[in-house]
């Protein structure tokens, strides 16, 4: 009986034996796109706790209990988790070759771009959202401190983007995908002064300066592409108030955090810090203005997101105005809208689609002596862009856009612009045009050119038309590069590009409706090198050659003969002196001639800065504190100057004659402003900032346009209403 | 004889159904935590790694196991740290971001468990270190979790310390306190020493970090000597921890002999 019972033990202890030996291998390789090892992947059976990373090769093998049919996971941060069928029986090991494919695609390049600044630092990172914010003289606007960077020319303190010579229309504002014509505060004859984007709102931005990919048509120097952020992971609010503003903002993740709103208010009034500064009696009514930035976004996906983005600002303002035939006041008022809807997501993983519909109106009005022109600009867009990189080397951008358009001027303006008084003789404008443009590109980005590791190079095309004014184009562009070493790379970009004229100059009445579209052809070699941690280099020469301006012309009003050139270097070097000082240098020299418009020869272009110095330098003193100064340097802007007037008795009135165009220049521009930052916290809870910011603390008087005495035998110089020294002092809390 | 048979019987079963299930997911634990130490006192993101995937494959066969979650969480955020000091920004993001989801999950499927609110104070603390931008948002939300942790479990180690990690790394002005940060080091450093350990998969770090934080606030308050205690206290209880040995306890040293 004991031996039965003994045997059966034996059978028992020998079924479960082999049950417990009844293990099944699983061995194989972990690798990328490239085919490169990927090391330290978990790599299990799903349900099961068995598996194991693996190792420096790729190889990985483990055992597992589970037997028949099972799902190998591999998963590691950065590639996208990858799940395999497999079988498992005792007869062989599983040997499965695994290739894991990119997470998801990120819109970062790659090719390393030419006079681009980005927040990704892929493209090259510059500028980043902090500097925004913290740029002293910068008032953490967007425009004011991209004018820190070289590239851009420092004409006056208006926030204008003037950009190697270009003239700010020459320039694209791109938000969400969506152009906007007007991004500008106390936009008057000289320019906006601020920008009505809150800097709150953005997420990341790319500036070009010039080598711009084809993804961006119908525009001749600068390109600004803005980001605004996605939907609030966390609550927050905040509410800022300083001797010139009023802002609110809040963000609100609701749904489970898939969805948020972002509302960022702001209000200007400017009486106080004229009060305080000096300056009052220059306003009638002093400048304000207001802005409502807000977005709603729904993540229906892991990768695809909806998102409105809306908006409003208007401004107005009341300045005496002293001219040469008359004395008054200029009245200035406009308002803004903006409202789009954007629409992004990864499909098949390669492919990330953004899409956005879009419509934008800007109106303002003008007054001043008999002028009273009222401004419309209307326009509905839709643009698509698409990146399908379908080889870690290889990169597809296409995509297109569509723009209507309808701009409208009415009013009274002056026959003759140098007499603008309210009795002056005038005449009725009331002409609207419309049009329209449609535009298409597609590029193609690779690195590993011709096998060569480190040759990169992108080639592309656009095309657009203007159908209402039987207008076309075709641009190709090519930039190609190559590294020198893991941190320096030399690059040359070359394209041509195309804007249409101003729209105006097409009226039949005072212009040619037959203008060709503006020409530029740009040339660009750039070399950069990071030297050490936190201090670069970048070096860029340029040459950018302008055809097809439009030029004055006896017998058709314009014709499209104008040309000229904008050609210079331009210089970076950030670095960190030591922990807690850092900054930037940035220096541009250009040389630029024009032949267009009005201009009788080949004439420096009204942006013909020759040198252009910014340096910025920043400093925790402790980390609560933090200084900041901004120098900038330019030369003075050319003008054209009076030499003489005619007096016409009937009229009373001294006309001007003019000088040769741009032959005299404003003395130099020099500004420093400082900013002093303390964060705080108050009432236990809210963080604060609160800041002392000086703007041109020197009070050096920066020229910003000249007039004249009534017979302009005499010069006078006409300052900025911003160029003062100017003392503010703010905080904003966040809770 | 009936009786022996039956036992060994017993035993045959119970060893060989063991050696079916090996490595159980008590021995993967263990393995798990192991390499999860040595990696954060070793600053190896290797070892990390590999810790995580052990988490990670606990996790799959058992999805609600919090203690996994927890150690999970624990060597992203280490990893985060790595990412960090080595200016590894890709590293950096994709793991706080990781590490923020699954804390934001674990504290909304137990919101009264403090551990996942300590860490995730901890996390913000990173964040902030890491861009000053972050600091306006999550500085408040990283101190109010850090208290709330200490309210939910006094006697929990783990909060005490990283309320004091809070309140030292925290300027004055936003609600940061050298002394409270002192304090709270000392509760934390004599709960560590009572603390008892029920469950073997239970968190049970921080003892040797604490003591080097605690070594840190001396040496603000210039008590060199206490310092020096703290410092040499966590290398004879972990004498790999690579931060007090290479950094904190040498830099002492070298200021205490330019006192001299």
């Amino acid at each position: 009986m004991y031996r039965v019972i003994l045997l059966l033990v034996l059978i028992v202890a020998l079924a479960f034996g082999l049950f417990g030996q009844n293990k099944f291998i699983v061995r194989g390789t972990v690798s990328d796109e490239e085919g490169k090892p990927v090391i330290l992947a978990n790599v299990f059976i799903q349900g099961t706790p068995d598996g194991t990373t693996s190792d420096e090769h790729g190889k990985f093998a483990f055992e597992t209990v589970k037997s028949g049919d099972a799902t190998l996971i591999v998963s590691i941060l950065g590639y996208k988790r990858c799940s395999l069928p497999i079988h498992l029986s005792s007869a062989q090991p599983a040997i499965v070759a695994i290739t894991m494919k990119n997470e998801v695609l990120k819109s970062k390049g790659v090719v390393v771009l030419a006079s681009a600044y980005s927040t990704d630092k892929a493209m090259g990172s510059v500028l980043t959202k902090m500097d925004i914010l913290m740029t002293p003289g910068g008032a953490a606007d967007i425009f004011q401190s991209i004018k820190t960077l070289p590239g851009v020319t420092q004409v006056s303190e208006n926030a204008e983007l003037y950009v190697r010579g270009g003239d700010p229309v020459e320039t694209v504002t791109l938000i969400d995908q969506m152009a906007v014509y007007h991004p500008y505060s106390y936009e008057s004859v000289y320019g906006g002064v601020f920008s009505n984007i809150n800097t709150n709102i953005i997420n990341g931005m790319f500036f070009s300066s010039g080598g711009f990919s084809a993804k961006y048509g119908n525009v001749l120097s600068g390109v600004l592409d803005i980001d605004t952020k996605d939907e609030p992971t966390e609550l927050s609010n905040a509410v800022g108030l300083s001797m010139a503003c009023a802002s609110l903002s809040s963000q609100i993740p609701f749904a489970g955090n898939t969805a948020g709103l972002r509302i960022e208010t702001r209000h200007s009034f400017t009486k106080s810090i004229f009060w305080l500064n000096g300056g009052s009696e220059q306003f009638v009514s002093f400048p304000s203005s207001q802005d409502i930035n807000t977005s709603l976004t729904y993540r229906y996906s892991s990768t695809g997101r909806i998102k409105l983005l809306g908006i409003v600002a208007n401004d107005k303002e009341e300045v005496n105005v002293d001219r040469p035939e008359y004395q008054g006041v200029f009245h200035e008022n406009s308002t803004k809208h903006a409202i789009s809807m954007q629409m992004k997501d990864v499909f098949a993983n390669v492919l990330f689609v953004k899409s956005c519909l879009a419509y934008t109106t800007f109106d303002s009005d003008w007054k001043l002596g008999v002028l009273d022109l009222i401004r419309a600009d209307e326009g509905l867009q839709w643009r698509m862009d698409a990146e399908c990189q379908w080889t870690p080397f290889r990169r597809l951008l296409f995509g297109g856009e569509t723009q209507m358009r309808t701009n409208e001027y009415s009013g009274i303006v002056p026959t003759d612009d140098y007499n603008i008084r309210p009795d002056a003789n005038y005449k009725d404008i009331n002409s609207e045009m419309h049009g329209s443009r449609l535009g298409t590109y597609m590029e193609l980005e690779q690195s590993h050119l011709l096998g060569v590791e480190r040759l990169f190079a992108s080639f592309g095309c656009r095309y657009d038309v203007i159908p209402t004014l039987d207008l076309q184009w075709v641009d190709p562009r090519f930039r190609i590069g190559y590294k020198l070493g893991e941190n320096a790379a030399i690059k040359v970009g070359w394209g041509i590009y195309h804007q249409q004229p101003d729209v105006r100059l097409f009226n039949p009445e005072d212009g040619n409706p037959h203008l060709l579209p503006e020409r530029a052809i740009h040339t660009i070699i750039g070399f950069d090198q990071k030297i050490a941690d936190r201090f670069d280099i970048r070096l860029e020469l340029y040459n950018k050659e302008y055809s097809q301006l439009p030029l004055k012309d006896s017998l058709a009003h314009y014709s499209s003969n104008g040309n000229g050139y904008a050609r210079g270097i331009d210089f970076t070097m950030r670095c960190e002196i030591f922990s807690g000082l850092g900054g930037y240098i940035g220096y541009g020299y250009l040389d630029t001639k024009r032949h267009w418009l009005d201009y009788t020869d080949s004439s420096p272009s009204s942006y013909d800065i020759p040198h252009n110095l910014t340096i910025v330098l920043k400093y925790f003193i402790t980390p609560s504190w933090q200084l900041g100064a901004t120098y900038k340097y330019a030369t003075g802007r050319p003008y054209t100057p009076v030499i003489g007037s005619q007096y016409y008795s009937i009229i009373d009135l001294y006309a001007p004659i003019y000088g040769s165009t741009n032959s005299a220049r404003n003395k130099e521009f020099q500004r420093l402003d400082m900013r002093l930052t303390h964060f705080t916290q108050l009432f236990g809870v809210a963080f604060t900032t609160i800041y002392l910011e000086a703007l041109n603390i020197l009070n050096i008087h920066n020229i910003y346009g000249c007039t004249y005495s009534s017979n302009y035998s005499e010069q006078r110089e006409i300052y900025s209403c911003f160029g003062r020294r100017i003392l503010v002092l703010g905080m904003v809390m966040n809770f | 004889m009936k009786t022996q048979l039956f036992i060994l019987l017993f035993i045959v079963v119970l060893t060989s159904t063991a050696a079916a299930q090996s490595p159980t997911i008590a021995e993967l634990f263990r393995e798990g935590k192991q390499l999860l130490h040595q990696g954060d006192m070793q600053n190896d993101q290797q070892l990390l790694m590999k810790s995580l995937g052990i988490f990670e494959r606990i996790l799959s066969a058992d999805p609600d196991n919090q203690y996994a979650a927890y150690h999970r969480a624990h060597a992203e955020y280490q990893l985060a740290l790595i990412g960090m000091t080595q200016k590894n920004d890709e590293l950096f993001d994709q793991y706080v971001k990781s590490v923020c989801e699954h804390l934001d999950q674990m504290i909304e499927a137990k919101p009264f468990w403090p551990e996942p609110q300590s860490l995730l104070s901890m996390v913000y603390g990173i964040r902030i270190s890491h861009n000053w931008i972050n600091a306006p948002v999550l500085g408040p939300n990283a101190m109010s979790l850090a208290k709330k942790a200490v309210e939910l479990d006094s006697t929990n180690p783990r909060s005490w310390m990283m309320l004091g990690s809070m309140k030292l790394n925290t300027p004055e002005f936003f609600g940061g306190n050298p002394q409270e940060a002192l304090e709270a080091f000392q509760r934390a450093d004599s709960l560590f020493a009572h603390v008892h350990i029920v469950d073997s998969c239970a968190p049970d770090w921080g003892q040797v970090e604490n003591l080097a934080w605690l070594g840190q606030v001396y040496v603000k308050r210039k008590q060199y000597n206490d310092a020096r205690t703290a410092f040499q206290k966590a290398l004879s209880i972990e004498p790999t921890y690579g931060w007090v040995k290479f950094q904190l306890l040498p830099k002492l040293e070298k200021n205490m002999a330019t006192q001299k």
